[in-house]
């Protein structure tokens, strides 16, 4: 379903994925773990067609997502509809005025009888357990709350492929718990989801497959997520543990 | 690594700390008047705001109309009503804005009533209690529920949303200056050399910082489906309190006709 073919990424002049490659296909669960700087979010950003490509080539269900194919309003609309992003610092992603009209925000564009929307909404807060946070102004929130709103908002679109970036940052340990489940139980609905993460520990069993960046920005580790957790040898030399 | 291990014994340089301290203050004062943003669910409070916005403009503009006392006693008793509920903390800053409202009208107008001005009384009453109706109004609101209740006299969406990011932002990045401060503040231990350079790195972070949000929000504007169109929705109800509200208003403004 998603296809990378030996992408180079600058910015601002520095190099910052190098020459990567990777194909994952429609269902796959795959974790994207790498020290700090590596280049997760920006790989991310990419998949989500928010980066020029100059180098290399990024193919989503068969289509080619370049400038040509972004420069159509409507097939980008369609294209972000199929693949959901949660922001790493979900401050830039909440902009509405209240919790509820963030979760409706992506479901208004599109031509929904309201009753359908507010069905979408209230099912969406109920699986991230915030329903009581309906009226309030998404910005005042605390952060972990912020990561759920952001989390409830993408997910009310119902995305094919669902992009979380550090998705377990500032959340308590029960809703880490639940949020673990909600990815395992979309992922068996036929969701692709796509994680970049530091607490890779936690999500044994979620994830079926991991790709792993080095801090040179090269892809070091495609494979099995469990037993790349198991090498903690590996996982020493690279700077991830 | 030997000096991570004892205790050190450094002689501090204090200054004043006004500097720090004052920036602080008022940022916070700032950012809690933002905070408000979150309704509360009680009295005056909850009633919709589109009411609370049109009713005083309505009350305001028929009151600088009016030199009948009885009408312009009719609405210093309907401030009374409006402020007896409302949380101390809230009627102590209307209060003292509309003091300074009745001190400066009449020192400005006051002396024209030994000139044989009748109406100056009137003048001075009325300028203060349009402040107090206004305060009483901005108070007990959501910022972004007025600036929708505009929508009903047909502001563009597009103008509606701008300035609810504009709000947005200044929240998020007061926030941040605070934050940056009160660890400035922690880390300098009250004494820094050249406070106004300090001042003008933190200008240029947040500015950095709100360039990198505006892109940082198109990218989200983007992911999310954003057609450029923006679509507004008011979901509070019109309820009991609405109603009572409207009444009261509407004697209010029948008074005006009356007591002509
Ligand atoms: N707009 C930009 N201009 C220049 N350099 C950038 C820009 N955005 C990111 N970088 C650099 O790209 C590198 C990778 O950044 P990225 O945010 O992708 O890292 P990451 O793997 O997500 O790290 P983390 O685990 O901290 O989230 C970093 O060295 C960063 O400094
Ligand atoms: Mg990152």
């Amino acid at each position: 379903m998603i296809e990378i073919k030996n992408l180079t990424c600058r910015l601002n002049g520095n190099v910052v994925l190098d020459d990567i490659s990777f194909k994952i296909n429609k269902g796959e669960s795959v974790a994207i773990i790498g020290p700090n700087g590596s280049g997760k979010t920006t790989l991310l950003r990419v998949l989500n067609g928010l980066l020029d490509i100059r180098n290399g080539e990024y193919v989503f269900d068969g289509q080619r997502i370049d400038d040509k194919f972004l420069k159509d309003a409507k097939r980008r609309k369609i294209f972000h509809k199929r693949i959901g992003f949660v922001f790493q610092n979900s401050d830039n992603q909440l902009f509405c005025k209240t919790v509820f009209d963030e979760v409706a925000f992506s479901l208004l564009q599109f031509d929904i009888k309201y009753e359908e929307v507010e069905k979408r909404v209230f099912d969406c807060l109920k699986l991230l357990d915030i329903e009581h946070l309906k009226e309030r102004v998404p910005y005042t929130l605390s952060g972990g709350e912020k990561k759920k709103v952001a989390i409830a908002s993408t997910l009310a679109l119902n995305p094919e492929v669902l992009i979380l970036d550090e998705p377990l940052n500032e959340i308590d340990p029960k809703s880490k718990r639940k949020i673990r489940e909600l990815l395992k139980t979309l992922n068996d609905y036929g969701k692709t989801i796509i994680c970049a993460t530091h607490d890779f520990e936690y999500f044994k069993g979620v994830f079926k497959r991991a790709i792993v960046i080095s801090s040179g920005h090269k892809i070091i580790y495609d494979g099995d997520f469990e037993s790349l957790i198991d090498n903690k040898e590996f996982l020493e030399q690279n700077d991830i543990i | 690594m030997d000096w991570l291990k004892e205790k050190d014994e450094f002689e501090l340089k204090i200054r004043n700390e006004s500097f720090i301290e004052k920036t602080i203050s008022s940022l916070l004062s700032l950012v809690s008047n933002i905070r408000r943003l979150d309704s509360r669910d009680r009295g005056i409070y909850r009633i919709h705001e589109a009411f609370k916005l049109y009713f005083t403009l309505v009350n305001i503009i028929l009151l600088s109309l009016s030199f009948n006392k009885f009408y312009i006693m009719l609405n210093a008793a309907y401030v009374i009503l409006l402020i007896i509920p409302l949380e101390d903390k809230d009627v102590l800053r209307i209060l003292n804005i509309s003091l300074v409202a009745f001190v400066v009208s009449s020192l400005i107008i006051g002396p024209s009533w030994f000139w044989g001005n009748k109406n100056a009384m009137l003048v001075i009453v009325k300028i203060t209690i349009s402040v107090s109706l206004t305060m009483i109004m901005s108070i007990t609101s959501n910022w972004h529920n007025i600036i929708s209740a505009f929508r009903l006299i047909k502001v563009p969406n597009i103008v509606l949303f701008i300035f609810d990011s504009a709000i947005r932002f200044i929240y998020l990045l007061s926030e941040r200056a605070y934050a940056i401060l009160c660890s400035l503040k922690l880390r300098s231990v009250g004494y820094i050399k050249k406070p106004y350079r300090t001042l003008a790195q933190i200008m240029y972070n947040l500015f950095v910082t709100s360039i990198d949000m505006s892109f940082k929000m198109d990218e989200a504007l983007e992911c999310r489906c954003f057609s450029g169109e923006f679509k507004y929705k008011i979901y509070k109800r019109i309820g009991k309190s609405e109603i009572l509200y409207s009444i009261i208003n509407i004697i209010i403004i029948l008074g005006f006709f009356i007591l002509r």
